[in-house]
């Protein structure tokens, strides 16, 4: 038996020192290694760390259901069980570990316990910035062991005053600040002599204490409990009894106006007055009492306490309390906070790190109480390098405002972009390899374009984007920089100032520039327009850049740009101009007034060392493929998009493909994307009056919506797809 | 009498091992009739409750799909989903609204508590619909909702619960069919109306040759 006493009182006290030692001395948490220990600058890594000690908290949302419209600081009553809590070790038995959180689960908001601690129905009251019409989920937190009360209601209300310390409120005659009586606390505002056995002086006496000046927001109410001890007769058939009003200035205090007459009541009552009227106005708000005459001023008087303003909408929101979860230890590497934190045990952790600068950073484990422990030197952040690889489109307006997309790699959230050194002004960062940006205004020319990550990181493509000048009268698909022909007797031939060169499948079109007047490259299009009617003369193109007929200059005459169209046939000389699988051009055309022109530099061997020139076109010989943005359409509401479909003719060997952008604004950000989100794939059918499902992921609850049709030949430029209509289903 | 008949000095009847017998069998049998009946009539109320049980969870799941189908985004655009995050429904003269947790509805003196919850669904290579964080692709135009109705009966918990997918199956079709007034018309254009215009094209787009078709300027 005694044996049995023993045993049992080693197990008490065996228990009762890991209670108390759990309860009363935290232990701070050992971190002893991370895996993997590196990862990119750009974070993401999923990391494991181990180690002793990692503790928790405990938190519960709080769902509020808001049936109104958006309320802002409003003032929200949580009741819930603190009892049960403390019981099971879980809170402090003060409630001072208590911290509400708003949705992001990082703000701290203003609370107040009003009352209730270690019951059942604990009274909190938090003020919540927004709730918006519907939903909206806040977290009440605790198990913080080492924390103190943050609970305040000055932070909570518009106005509170319960007189427990010394005011901003002034007050008159017998008012003050009393510990005979109080609602809670130990003080309240009472009107009587000191004793507070009366409020007789022998004659007519009255008071007031008014509070400081504040603003009123829209929709509030004036909340007080009041003990009156007073000489009780109705004040409506007798004039001549006590007098407790309670009125409002809007003019600082010079006029007031009654918002409550009232007699009362012997215990504390809660009561309270709307405000509605005065919202928006500057005001102070005052409590009076008037004993009128000099009879029956021999109770204890009025009193005031635990007086507030808060929002009062016209629907009330309500609250769900959900299912307690655990609040894990947060790790910090290099100071900044990983993310997805999850507690497997006191042994583990998991998490994301955040992106840093290439370094080793520490590694440290903060537990919800506070305690930390360091591993230093626990994670390395290696550099990835940022590249830029592809503009697309590569060239647009010297006025800006193209919409394009910059691939590449290890783009940051929010990177910046320079064009030719100017910041672009709406960049969206799509994916580590994608962004997108709308081109600053800059000068005519090719500029390299320049991505910037936060931490410093850059990546430059050299020659990524070719601003031209808009040109009235068309636009050229000869290239900025690549676009002049030489001939030794009238110098210099430019291919792209008109703005009207194209290099078409079949023909070119447009007319140069030269030192003896424009050269004319196809009758539909010289510079007195189509005169085909009476010249019909042009420079045609096989399809795969095999260059043939005239030009035309009214100083020099014809120029030939294939020996075989001339009367010799190719018997003297053999010439032609091409265009190479790049667009490049190349060979000789000639003139019998001035003799050879050449299309580049490379004709001759070596001579680009001296003189780098040539044209360039962004057509590509073996096909010819095009684009088509359409306008912005507006659903009018969040839609999801289902399908698209397209009728008309379909080539062999052609193709007809679409890309889909969607956004919540008729401005964007636009990026196209294909089937698998990104800009690589297209929607592409095998004929006509075929639907494709759209990808709904990419396009789900967005108002606006533009497509993008790529059409492209047959591969000899014989045949063109033609599109007739195009459809797209979507849902509201 | 028959020949099993047990006869001592001509005086016939049972011996006291069959009287055992018999009335061992016949205890056996009334305790197995008495189960049944026990269990026909606690089947029969445990009928009844799902009897009860059974058209308001139907009402309830039809309520939910009606929302679903005049108003998608109210549905779609609750916050926070999942088996454990119950709603129930509130009705006005003129829509329903959704408020977060349980009703009771008292029938026949029992308390049955109502509910409903909301799931993301995924669907797969097939198109087949599969559970969210299962893998595939989220289909936001899909919701699977569950409708739960729980009574207690002799500090027993009895429930039952009615799946349904619905879908945003309200859509309408966006046409163009002509591109012929040219580039330049940024919109934004109503999609039921549209517009002749587009956005922007390169060079060799010709939207003017054959008015109303897109082609290739070869």
């Amino acid at each position: 038996m005694n044996k049995k006493l023993l045993s049992h009182f080693i197990v008490f006290v065996i228990t009762a020192f890991i209670f108390i030692d759990s309860a009363a001395f935290a232990i701070a948490p050992i971190v002893n290694s991370v895996s993997p220990s590196s990862g990119s600058v750009r974070g993401g890594a999923q990391v494991t760390v181990k180690g002793f000690n990692f503790g928790t908290a405990y938190r519960k949302p709080i769902i509020i259901s808001n049936g109104g419209v958006q309320i802002s600081d409003y003032q929200l009553l949580v009741i819930f069980d603190t009892a049960q809590l403390i019981v099971a070790g879980k809170m402090r038995t003060d409630c001072g570990d208590v911290r509400v959180f708003d949705t992001d689960e990082t703000t701290l908001l203003n609370y107040w316990i009003e009352s209730g601690c270690n019951t059942a129905l604990t009274r909190i009251w938090v003020k919540v910035p927004v709730v918006p019409s519907g939903f909206k989920q806040i977290y009440i937190n605790y198990g913080y062991p080492a924390y103190t009360s943050l609970s305040n209601p000055q932070n909570v209300f518009i106005l509170y005053e319960d007189a427990e310390v010394a005011s901003s409120w002034t007050e008159t005659t017998l008012w003050e600040r009393k510990t005979c009586y109080a609602n809670a606390g130990s003080y309240s505002w009472g009107y009587s002599n000191a004793g507070c056995a009366d409020y007789d002086t022998g004659a007519r006496n009255f008071g007031d204490i008014i509070s400081p000046s504040f603003t009123l927001p829209f929709g509030t109410s004036l909340f007080y409990y009041d003990k009156s001890h007073t000489e009780y007769s109705g004040f409506v058939t007798n004039p001549s009894s006590d007098r407790e009003t309670i009125s409002i200035s809007t003019d600082g205090g010079d006029n007031w106006s009654q918002i409550s007459l009232y007699s009362g009541q012997w215990n504390w009552t809660s009561r309270s007055i709307s405000l509605a009227s005065y919202s928006g106005s500057n005001v102070k708000i005052r409590f009076s009492f008037d004993t009128v005459d000099r009879s029956n001023n021999n109770t204890p008087g009025w009193y005031a306490d635990t007086i507030f303003i808060r929002k009062t909408p016209a629907t009330t929101p309500s609250i769900t309390l959900g299912p307690e979860q655990i609040v894990p230890p947060k790790i910090y590497a290099g100071g900044n906070p990983l993310s997805s934190v999850f507690f497997e045990n006191q042994n583990n952790l998991t998490g994301t790190t955040p992106p840093h600068s290439a370094q080793y950073v520490d590694i440290t484990v903060v537990n919800p109480n506070g305690e930390s422990g360091t591993l230093a030197n626990g994670f390395r952040y290696i550099d990835d390098p940022l590249t830029v690889t592809v503009v697309n489109p590569n060239f647009g307006s010297t006025d800006g405002g193209t919409s394009v997309t910059i691939e590449g790699s290890n783009f940051f959230q929010t990177p910046t972009v320079k064009f030719g050194g100017v910041y672009s002004s709406d960049v969206v960062f799509v994916s580590p390899t994608m962004l997108s940006a709308i081109t600053p205004s800059h000068g005519a020319g090719i500029v390299d374009v320049l991505v910037e990550n936060p931490d410093g990181g850059s990546g430059l493509l050299v020659n990524g984007f070719r601003y031209e000048a808009p040109y009235a009268s068309g636009t050229t698909n000869i290239d900025f920089s690549n676009r002049w022909a030489w001939n030794d007797v009238i110098g210099w031939m430019d291919f792209y100032s008109t703005g009207n060169v194209n290099v078409l499948a079949g023909k070119l079109q447009g007319y140069a520039t030269s030192s003896v007047g424009y050269i004319a490259l196809h009758c539909d299009s010289s510079p007195n327009g189509n005169i085909c009617g009476s010249s019909n003369f042009g420079v045609t193109n096989d399809g795969v850049g095999n260059l043939s007929g005239w030009a035309w200059n009214d100083e020099i005459g014809w120029i030939s740009f294939d020996c075989r169209v001339t009367v010799d046939n190719c018997l003297s000389s053999v010439y032609q101009v091409t265009i190479d699988a790049n667009g490049n051009f190349g060979g000789w055309a000639w003139n019998d007034v001035v003799g050879w022109i050449s299309f580049g530099c490379g004709n001759i061997p070596g001579s680009c060392t001296n003189s780098s020139y040539k044209v360039q076109t962004s057509w590509r010989p073996g096909g010819l493929s095009a684009t088509l943005e359409s306008s912005v359409f507006d659903t009018r509401t969040s839609s999801t998009l289902n399908s698209i479909f397209w009728y008309g003719f379909l080539p062999t060997g052609g193709r007809v493909a679409f890309q889909i952008a969607s956004a919540d604004s008729p401005t964007g950000p636009w990026v196209y994307r294909g089937p698998d989100g990104t800009g690589s794939t297209f929607y592409q059918s095998a004929g006509s009056g075929i639907s494709m499902a759209i990808n709904r992921s990419y396009h789900n609850n967005y108002r606006y919506f533009k497509y993008l049709i790529l059409i492209a030949s047959d591969p000899l430029v014989i045949n063109s797809p033609r599109i007739d209509d195009v459809f797209i289903n979507w849902s509201p | 009498m028959g020949d099993s008949v047990f006869c001592v000095d001509d005086e016939c009847g049972q011996s006291l091992l069959e009287v055992m017998i018999a009335i061992a069998t016949g205890a056996l049998l009334l305790g197995v009739a008495t189960v049944s009946v026990n269990f026909m009539l606690r089947s029969k109320v445990v009928t009844k409750h799902h009897a009860i049980a059974a058209p308001l969870a139907q009402e309830l799941l039809d309520n939910v799909a009606s929302i679903g189908e005049a108003r998608w985004l109210v549905l779609y655009n609750i916050p926070i989903k999942g088996d454990d995050i119950l709603y129930y429904l509130t009705e006005s003269s003129t829509s329903f609204s959704i408020l977060p947790g349980s009703e009771t509805i008292i029938k026949d003196g029992i308390s049955y508590v109502r509910s409903f919850s909301i799931n993301n669904v995924s669907r797969d290579g097939m198109n087949n619909v599969i559970s969210e964080g299962g893998g595939g692709i989220n289909d936001p135009s899909t919701q699977k909702i569950t409708v739960k109705v729980s009574w207690t009966l002799s500090d027993k918990i009895s429930f039952i619960t009615l799946n349904k997918f619905i879908t945003r199956w309200k859509n309408f079709s966006f046409g163009q069919t002509d591109w012929s007034g040219g580039g330049g018309a940024i919109g934004p254009f109503r999609s039921d109306r549209g517009t002749h215009r587009y956005g922007a094209a390169s060079s060799a787009i010709d939207t003017t040759s054959n008015p109303g078709s897109i082609q290739l300027n070869l």
